[in-house]
Order: C-alpha cells, then structure tokens, then sequence
C-alpha cells in the first residue's frame, strides 16, 4: 500500500469487502506499508481494528500462517 | 433546435437542387460527347436540344418519380432498381413527347415529322433514363438508409431525453421523500439549542441525521453516513433512518442502539458498504453526555475553557460484522459547550491544490467562535468548508451543533 496517497470511502469498503470475503474463505487479508494518511483514516473509522495491518510486506507474508489461524479463532 | 434542423434542411433541399443540376449537365455533356464521337447527327442532335431534353426529363421526372419510388423501393433488389427504371421510362417517354412538341417549333420541324423525331429523341431518352436512373436510384437508396438511420437515432435521442427528464422528476421526488426521513423542524429541550445544515452531493445523498426529545430534559442526536453517494447511499440512508426510529428511545443506551443498528444493517448491507455512525444522548437535568461511535469521524466538544475533547468511542463501522460490541463514551458538559458532529464531507472537503479542509481546521473554527449560538455557528462553519473549496464543494455536507447554554 506504499503507493497510495489518498483513499475514500468507496476505497475503504473495497478492502472491507476483500477483508470479510477473505475471511469466509478461512484466509486472511493482510495490509502492509501503510502511509500516515490512510493509517489515519483506518484509525478515525475504527478500522484498523478488523484490519491485519503490518509495517512492511516482508513481515506480513512471513507472519501469514499464524495471523489467518488467529483471524479463524 | 428546432430552428436550427429547420434551417439545415431548407439549405439541404437548394444544395440538392443545384447538385441535381450540375450532374444533369455533366449527363447532357456526355452525351453529347458520345453522339459527337459516335457521328450522330439530326435536327434533334445539336447540343442545344440534348441540354433541353436532358435538363427537362430530368426535372419534371424527378417530383413524380419521387412520388412512385417508394412503390419499387418495396421491392428487394434487383426488381426495385428494374420497376425503378421501367416506371422512369414510362414517365420519361410521356414527358419526352412534350418536349419534343415544345422543341418542334423552335427548330421549325414540320408537325408531320413528330413521331420520327420522337423515335429519334426517344433513342436518347432511354439512354438518359439508364444514365439517370441508375445514378438517382443508388443516390436515393443511400439516401433513405441515410434517413432512415437519421431518423432512428433522432428517436433515441429523444428517448433519452425524455427518460433523463423522467429521472430528473423522479430524483427530485426522491429528494423530496429523503428530505421528508430529516427532522423538518429540530426539536429543541430547555437548556440547550441544536442548530444543523444537511446537503446532499447530488440530489440525494448518503448523510443522515436525527434528533428525537425524550421527555422535556433529555435529547437523542445521531449522526450517520453511508459509504458513496447518489441513489444507492440515499436508498440504505432510509434503511438506517428507519431502524434508528424504531430502536431509539429514552431507555436504550447508544452502544445498545448502535449495536442494534450495527445487526439490521449488517443483514442488509453490500459487502462493499458501510455505514459510519455516532448517536449521543444528552441529559439536561445534570448535563451528562453519552454516546457511542461506529467508525464516524470523531465529533467534537469544544469546552468554554478552550480545551477540546474527540467521541472516539464506540466501535467499528456499520454494516460489517453483525455481531460486533459497542462501548459507551461518557463526559460531563457545561454551559457555554459547543458539540460539533459532521460527516467526513466537511473534514474531507477539497481545495484546488488537493489539500483536505481537516479536523485541525475545524477544531479552529470552533475555538474561536466559541460564543457564537448554534445556528451562527453552522453558518460560520458552512462558510470557511465553502470558501475553502472555492465554491465547488463535491460531497454530502451535514452538519449537527449542540450549544449548551
């Protein structure tokens, strides 16, 4: 996500959306290199809560296995 | 419009006349060139009759072949072109011998010799009429497809316009019905005033708000907004309106609302969509506020002391999980308190150069305009969102003020 500056919220209920099906599924939607402004938006919408949200992909994709087991539980 | 296609036309009919006349020339031309070379001669031979008789066959057949070509254009091809040609024929020989008898005199031809003139321009005739025909028949075919297609997509034109004024009359009902879901007038409890502006981006929107008076002390306001703009926000901004109505009362608390909420909307929401909510309840008798959030951007309490305080409590938005748990906010308001609660169309209101109008900007005006009655103070915020976009605000605008007085 390093590459977006701006998101509104039709943007927001795309990963909302991405973030339940994926659950469904039994996976798990990570986000990683989130800027200061959309991590901000997450934060004034509660969001960030429901999201997996991680500094970089690196630590995201190797932290994958255990954050879809404890998205399950 | 009207005038316009009028117009177009009239100069349409004079380019076709003239038109029609150079091509009568060039065919005269030619067959003149073609009986020259050929070494045809008679008394009818000479340029000046073969002009005559092209010019006035092919005039005076041109208004009665265009009565009866739409007789052989039912026709498939060949047999339309060949009907086409023989009813020209027909047509050309009648006026030929009319045209002979009006050359006769000019060249002093004897009256006896008319029918062995006519044979010999009857020989023309039929090339004319080959000539003519075939070029005028190819023309008018493209002519009526050209029209025909011209007229269809006139008609979808029209189509359109009268749907897309349908669709206007129509939003502008449904503007009405959601202006109709918006308290028309704000109740007011003593100690208190609430002032609030609502305007949708287009013409619905997706914002909602609502105050409801329990009892002459106790006040319930909500804000909300649905994720987008237009029909698709407008329509679940009555869904919320409807079941906050129903569920709201003095006895239910806001995290107990906003979890009711939270269920009916999650059961008939998009996955896409979400709603973003906050519902206070205030009590006069000690001027306790409570109030819970679902993901909406924190309103805000500008205390008379200057110092400010953000609801962030509550939880996340609406419309995603069903089962989520809200938790209440509490704080203690005093007199002279200002409650600001908006929807992100204010924080998030654009200027030119992309810069976002912000919380920090709101938190200001509200600081320095803190003596200002409720209603002054949506008008001055209104004013600052305005000018700050230049005029070209884009988003569903709500704002709701609670001043204690």
């Amino acid at each position: 996500m390093a590459n977006v500056t701006y998101i509104d919220s039709a943007g927001l209920g795309t990963l909302v959306a991405a973030h339940v099906s994926a659950k469904k599924e039994g996976t798990a939607l990570l986000l990683s290199d989130l800027r200061n402004k959309f991590h901000e938006v997450l934060q004034v919408t509660r969001l960030l809560t429901i999201f997996n949200v991680y500094p970089t992909e690196a630590e995201a994709i190797s932290s994958f296995g255990v954050t879809s087991r404890a998205a399950d539980a | 419009m009207v005038t316009s296609v009028k117009l177009s036309v009239d100069s349409m009919g004079v380019r076709r006349f003239f038109s029609r006349q150079l091509l009568l020339v060039m065919v005269a031309a030619a067959l003149f060139a073609i009986l020259w070379v050929a070494d045809v001669r008679g008394p009818g031979m000479g340029w000046f009759p073969i002009f005559l008789y092209v010019l006035f066959i092919g005039n005076l057949t041109t208004p009665i072949m265009n009565r009866l070509a739409p007789l052989s254009s039912r026709l498939g091809f060949p047999w339309d072109w060949i009907a086409y040609l023989i009813l020209l024929f027909l047509t050309a020989v009648a006026i030929a011998s009319l045209t002979v008898a009006i050359i006769m005199p000019i060249y002093r031809i004897p009256i006896s010799s008319y029918f062995s003139q006519l044979w010999s321009a009857g020989r023309l005739v039929v090339v004319v009429v080959l000539i003519v025909g075939s070029i005028r028949h190819l023309h008018e075919e493209s002519r009526v497809h050209l029209e025909g297609k011209n007229l269809e997509l006139q008609r979808a034109v029209d189509i359109g316009n009268i749907r897309s004024k349908q669709q206007e009359q129509e939003l502008a009902k449904a503007r009405e019905i959601q202006e109709g879901l918006l308290p028309k007038k704000i109740p007011q409890v003593r100690g208190l005033e609430v002032a609030v502006a609502w305007q949708p981006a287009s013409t619905v929107g997706g914002d909602y708000f609502d105050v409801l008076k329990f009892g002459e002390r106790k006040i319930g306001v909500c804000i909300g907004d649905v994720v987008g703009k237009g029909i698709s926000a407008a329509l679940l901004m009555a869904n919320l309106q409807a079941s906050f109505r129903a569920f709201a009362s003095e006895e239910v608390s806001p995290s107990a609302l906003v979890g009711k909420l939270n269920e009916v909307i999650s059961n008939n929401i998009a996955p896409d969509k979400f709603v973003t909510f906050c519902y206070c309840i205030i009590d006069t008798t000690d001027n306790g506020l409570t109030y819970a959030s679902a993901g909406h951007c924190p309103p805000i309490l500008f205390h008379k002391s200057g110092e400010i305080a953000l609801l962030r409590e509550g939880g996340t938005p609406l419309g995603i999980f069903p089962d989520r748990k809200y938790e209440d906010g509490g704080l203690q308001l005093e007199s002279g308190d200002r409650l600001v609660l908006c929807t992100d169309g204010i924080t998030e209101a654009m200027n030119s150069d992309e810069h976002e109008f912000g919380e920090q900007r709101l938190v200001e005006i509200g600081c320095r305009n803190i003596a200002l009655s409720a209603s002054e103070l949506v008008v001055a915020i209104k004013k600052e969102v305005v000018s700050f976009c230049s005029g070209s605000f884009q988003d569903d605008f709500t704002l709701v003020v609670v001043a204690v007085k």
